[in-house]
Protein backbone atom coordinates (compact mmCIF):
# COMPACT_ATOMS: atom_id res chain seq x y z
CA UNK A 1 0.00 0.00 0.00
CA UNK A 2 2.87 2.26 0.74
CA UNK A 3 4.00 1.77 -2.38
CA UNK A 4 0.49 2.83 -3.95
CA UNK A 5 0.50 5.90 -2.05
CA UNK A 6 4.05 7.26 -3.00
CA UNK A 7 2.99 6.14 -6.69
CA UNK A 8 -0.19 8.37 -6.59
CA UNK A 9 1.03 11.14 -4.84
CA UNK A 10 4.33 11.17 -7.40
CA UNK A 11 1.46 11.69 -9.88
CA UNK A 12 1.99 15.18 -11.53
CA UNK A 13 -0.56 17.54 -10.59
CA UNK A 14 -3.76 17.49 -12.87
CA UNK A 15 -3.14 20.08 -15.27
CA UNK A 16 -5.74 23.19 -14.69
CA UNK A 17 -6.85 25.34 -17.79
CA UNK A 18 -5.89 28.95 -18.17
CA UNK A 19 -9.05 30.27 -19.37
CA UNK A 20 -7.69 33.56 -19.59
CA UNK A 21 -6.33 33.62 -16.17
CA UNK A 22 -2.48 34.61 -17.31
CA UNK A 23 -3.81 37.06 -19.51
CA UNK A 24 -6.32 38.59 -16.59
CA UNK A 25 -2.75 38.44 -14.15
CA UNK A 26 -0.83 40.50 -16.94
CA UNK A 27 -3.11 43.02 -17.43
CA UNK A 28 -3.10 43.98 -13.75
CA UNK A 29 0.46 43.86 -13.51
CA UNK A 30 0.39 46.00 -16.52
CA UNK A 31 -1.93 48.26 -14.70
CA UNK A 32 -0.13 48.43 -11.28
CA UNK A 33 3.50 49.50 -12.92
CA UNK A 34 1.57 52.70 -14.93
CA UNK A 35 0.05 53.22 -11.57
CA UNK A 36 3.17 53.12 -9.81
CA UNK A 37 4.89 55.35 -12.38
CA UNK A 38 2.05 57.69 -12.25
CA UNK A 39 2.30 57.86 -9.13
CA UNK A 40 6.29 58.54 -9.12
CA UNK A 41 5.64 61.30 -11.51
CA UNK A 42 2.85 62.41 -9.06
CA UNK A 43 5.33 62.85 -6.18
CA UNK A 44 8.38 64.43 -8.82
CA UNK A 45 6.33 67.16 -9.38
CA UNK A 46 4.67 67.64 -5.71
CA UNK A 47 8.32 67.72 -4.61
CA UNK A 48 9.45 69.87 -7.24
CA UNK A 49 6.60 72.19 -6.49
CA UNK A 50 7.49 72.51 -2.52
CA UNK A 51 11.19 72.95 -3.21
CA UNK A 52 10.34 76.09 -6.06
CA UNK A 53 8.05 77.36 -3.20
CA UNK A 54 10.13 77.37 -0.23
CA UNK A 55 13.61 78.38 -2.83
CA UNK A 56 13.85 82.40 -1.80
CA UNK A 57 13.39 82.92 -5.41
CA UNK A 58 13.54 87.06 -6.12
CA UNK A 59 16.76 86.86 -3.56
CA UNK A 60 18.01 84.48 -5.53
CA UNK A 61 17.30 86.61 -8.88
CA UNK A 62 18.88 89.86 -7.04
CA UNK A 63 22.17 87.53 -5.90
CA UNK A 64 22.46 86.25 -9.29
CA UNK A 65 22.57 89.88 -10.54
CA UNK A 66 24.87 91.42 -8.30
CA UNK A 67 27.13 88.48 -8.89
CA UNK A 68 27.02 88.30 -12.70
CA UNK A 69 27.91 92.81 -12.99
CA UNK A 70 30.20 92.08 -10.32
CA UNK A 71 32.11 89.25 -12.69
CA UNK A 72 31.73 91.20 -15.45
CA UNK A 73 33.70 94.31 -14.19
CA UNK A 74 36.47 91.71 -12.68
CA UNK A 75 40.00 92.66 -14.03
CA UNK A 76 40.77 89.30 -13.45
CA UNK A 77 38.30 87.36 -14.24
CA UNK A 78 38.48 89.32 -17.64
CA UNK A 79 42.28 87.98 -17.56
CA UNK A 80 41.58 84.64 -16.72
CA UNK A 81 39.15 84.36 -19.47
CA UNK A 82 41.13 85.96 -22.06
CA UNK A 83 43.83 83.19 -20.87
CA UNK A 84 41.55 80.69 -21.61
CA UNK A 85 40.42 81.71 -25.11
CA UNK A 86 44.00 82.22 -26.36
CA UNK A 87 44.80 79.21 -24.80
CA UNK A 88 41.73 77.13 -26.73
CA UNK A 89 43.00 79.00 -29.69
CA UNK A 90 46.79 78.27 -29.82
CA UNK A 91 45.61 74.38 -28.85
CA UNK A 92 43.57 73.94 -31.75
CA UNK A 93 45.93 75.75 -34.23
CA UNK A 94 48.90 73.34 -32.88
CA UNK A 95 46.49 70.19 -33.32
CA UNK A 96 45.67 71.50 -37.08
CA UNK A 97 48.77 71.91 -38.12
CA UNK A 98 49.58 68.21 -36.77
CA UNK A 99 47.09 66.84 -38.97
CA UNK B 1 12.56 31.66 -25.44
CA UNK B 2 15.28 30.89 -22.44
CA UNK B 3 13.47 31.08 -18.76
CA UNK B 4 16.40 33.14 -17.62
CA UNK B 5 16.11 35.56 -20.39
CA UNK B 6 12.71 35.81 -19.92
CA UNK B 7 12.92 36.43 -16.49
CA UNK B 8 15.33 39.49 -16.93
CA UNK B 9 13.07 40.60 -19.47
CA UNK B 10 10.01 40.66 -17.42
CA UNK B 11 12.20 42.34 -14.46
CA UNK B 12 13.40 45.05 -16.08
CA UNK B 13 9.69 45.82 -16.77
CA UNK B 14 8.58 43.96 -20.03
CA UNK B 15 4.74 42.80 -18.99
CA UNK B 16 4.69 40.90 -22.80
CA UNK B 17 7.76 38.49 -20.88
CA UNK B 18 5.71 38.69 -17.81
CA UNK B 19 2.46 37.03 -19.03
CA UNK B 20 4.86 34.39 -21.09
CA UNK B 21 6.05 33.49 -17.63
CA UNK B 22 2.27 33.75 -16.15
CA UNK B 23 1.55 31.38 -19.20
CA UNK B 24 4.41 28.61 -18.15
CA UNK B 25 3.66 28.33 -14.70
CA UNK B 26 0.01 28.84 -13.78
CA UNK B 27 -1.28 25.28 -14.43
CA UNK B 28 1.42 24.43 -11.21
CA UNK B 29 1.05 26.96 -9.23
CA UNK B 30 -3.49 26.96 -9.33
CA UNK B 31 -2.61 23.26 -9.10
CA UNK B 32 -0.48 23.52 -5.63
CA UNK B 33 -3.30 25.89 -4.34
CA UNK B 34 -5.80 23.87 -4.79
CA UNK B 35 -4.42 21.26 -3.00
CA UNK B 36 -3.29 23.98 -0.16
CA UNK B 37 -6.87 25.29 -0.35
CA UNK B 38 -8.21 21.99 0.24
CA UNK B 39 -9.99 21.91 -3.67
CA UNK B 40 -11.24 25.65 -3.65
CA UNK B 41 -10.58 27.04 -6.86
CA UNK B 42 -11.81 30.50 -6.90
CA UNK B 43 -9.70 30.86 -3.53
CA UNK B 44 -6.58 29.49 -5.04
CA UNK B 45 -7.04 31.35 -8.16
CA UNK B 46 -7.01 34.13 -5.96
CA UNK B 47 -3.97 33.54 -4.13
CA UNK B 48 -2.19 32.59 -7.20
CA UNK B 49 -3.10 35.74 -8.86
CA UNK B 50 -1.92 37.77 -5.97
CA UNK B 51 1.17 35.46 -6.26
CA UNK B 52 1.95 36.43 -9.42
CA UNK B 53 1.42 39.97 -8.64
CA UNK B 54 3.93 40.02 -5.96
CA UNK B 55 6.30 38.22 -8.36
CA UNK B 56 6.19 40.83 -10.61
CA UNK B 57 7.03 43.62 -7.97
CA UNK B 58 9.88 41.44 -6.55
CA UNK B 59 10.98 40.22 -9.53
CA UNK B 60 14.12 42.34 -9.71
CA UNK B 61 14.97 40.94 -6.23
CA UNK B 62 15.01 37.43 -7.55
CA UNK B 63 18.72 36.25 -7.70
CA UNK B 64 18.24 32.85 -9.56
CA UNK B 65 19.48 30.97 -6.45
CA UNK B 66 16.98 27.88 -6.49
CA UNK B 67 14.80 27.35 -9.03
CA UNK B 68 12.13 29.97 -10.01
CA UNK B 69 9.17 27.65 -9.41
CA UNK B 70 10.39 27.16 -6.13
CA UNK B 71 10.93 30.83 -5.74
CA UNK B 72 7.27 31.32 -6.80
CA UNK B 73 6.12 28.48 -4.61
CA UNK B 74 7.61 29.97 -1.37
CA UNK B 75 5.57 33.31 -2.36
CA UNK B 76 2.57 31.32 -2.76
CA UNK B 77 2.82 29.28 0.63
CA UNK B 78 3.41 32.65 2.43
CA UNK B 79 0.51 34.42 0.68
CA UNK B 80 -2.12 31.43 1.03
CA UNK B 81 -1.15 31.27 4.89
CA UNK B 82 -1.69 35.37 5.02
CA UNK B 83 -5.13 34.81 3.51
CA UNK B 84 -6.19 31.60 5.34
CA UNK B 85 -5.33 33.25 9.07
CA UNK B 86 -7.41 36.23 7.48
CA UNK B 87 -10.25 34.23 5.66
CA UNK B 88 -10.24 30.75 6.47
CA UNK B 89 -8.02 29.95 9.50
CA UNK B 90 -9.93 26.03 9.28
CA UNK B 91 -7.86 25.66 6.24
CA UNK B 92 -4.25 25.66 8.39
CA UNK B 93 -5.96 23.36 11.12
CA UNK B 94 -6.02 19.56 11.74
CA UNK B 95 -8.72 17.53 11.04
CA UNK B 96 -9.73 15.73 13.94
CA UNK B 97 -8.83 12.46 14.72
CA UNK B 98 -11.92 10.77 13.67
CA UNK B 99 -11.71 11.87 10.20
CA UNK B 100 -9.19 9.25 9.17
CA UNK B 101 -11.57 6.49 10.58
CA UNK B 102 -13.44 6.98 7.02
CA UNK B 103 -16.73 5.42 6.42
CA UNK B 104 -17.14 1.91 5.66
CA UNK B 105 -18.35 2.32 1.95
CA UNK B 106 -15.97 5.14 0.97
CA UNK B 107 -12.88 4.66 -0.38
CA UNK B 108 -11.63 7.90 -0.88
CA UNK B 109 -9.51 9.58 -4.47
CA UNK B 110 -6.20 11.38 -3.82
CA UNK B 111 -7.60 14.51 -3.56
CA UNK B 112 -10.60 14.19 -1.55
CA UNK B 113 -7.68 12.03 1.07
CA UNK B 114 -5.77 15.18 0.56
CA UNK B 115 -8.28 17.53 1.65
CA UNK B 116 -8.28 15.74 5.04
CA UNK B 117 -4.87 16.71 5.61
CA UNK B 118 -2.92 19.51 7.29
CA UNK B 119 -2.32 22.86 5.58
CA UNK B 120 1.75 21.38 6.01
CA UNK B 121 1.13 17.84 5.10
CA UNK B 122 -0.29 18.79 2.34
CA UNK B 123 2.04 21.40 0.94
CA UNK B 124 5.37 19.20 2.13
CA UNK B 125 3.42 16.15 0.33
CA UNK B 126 2.59 17.94 -2.72
CA UNK B 127 6.52 19.68 -3.10
CA UNK B 128 8.02 16.67 -2.83
CA UNK B 129 6.23 14.54 -4.64
CA UNK B 130 3.60 16.16 -7.28
CA UNK B 131 6.31 18.35 -8.02
CA UNK B 132 9.51 16.83 -7.61
CA UNK B 133 11.33 19.12 -4.77
CA UNK B 134 13.44 17.53 -2.28
CA UNK B 135 13.22 17.92 1.32
CA UNK B 136 15.53 20.70 1.50
CA UNK B 137 14.09 22.69 -1.26
CA UNK B 138 10.31 22.10 0.07
CA UNK B 139 12.05 23.03 4.20
CA UNK B 140 13.32 25.86 1.98
CA UNK B 141 9.85 26.81 0.49
CA UNK B 142 7.87 26.25 3.38
CA UNK B 143 10.41 28.37 5.77
CA UNK B 144 10.23 25.02 7.69
CA UNK B 145 13.12 23.38 9.61
CA UNK B 146 14.04 20.51 7.84
CA UNK B 147 12.94 17.85 10.33
CA UNK B 148 9.37 19.47 10.20
CA UNK B 149 9.13 18.79 6.81
CA UNK B 150 10.38 15.24 6.94
CA UNK B 151 7.79 14.50 9.99
CA UNK B 152 4.85 16.27 7.73
CA UNK B 153 6.08 13.92 4.90
CA UNK B 154 5.82 10.81 7.07
CA UNK B 155 3.11 11.92 9.09
CA UNK B 156 0.95 12.53 5.86
CA UNK B 157 1.77 9.46 4.08
CA UNK B 158 0.55 7.31 6.45
CA UNK B 159 -2.42 9.44 6.80
CA UNK B 160 -3.14 8.98 3.39
CA UNK B 161 -2.61 5.35 3.69
CA UNK B 162 -5.11 5.23 6.17
CA UNK B 163 -7.30 6.89 3.78
CA UNK B 164 -6.94 5.37 0.64
CA UNK B 165 -7.12 1.82 2.15
CA UNK B 166 -9.46 -0.42 -0.19
CA UNK B 167 -12.69 -1.45 1.93
CA UNK B 168 -12.29 1.18 4.88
Amino acid sequence: MTRDVDALLSQPLPPVADNGFSGAVALRALHEAERTKLLDQLILLLTGAVVLAALPLAHLGTAIETVTVSLGNSLPVGVAFAALVLTTAFVRGVVDRVE
Amino acid sequence: MDETKLIARAAAGDSAAFALLVRQHQSGLRGFLRRLTRNDPSLADDIAQETFLECWRKLSHYRGEGSFTGWLNRIAWSRFLMDARKRKPELLEDLPEQSFETAPDAKLDLESAMAKLSAGERAALTLCYALGHSNEEAAAILAMPLGTVKSHVLRGRDKLRVLLEPGT
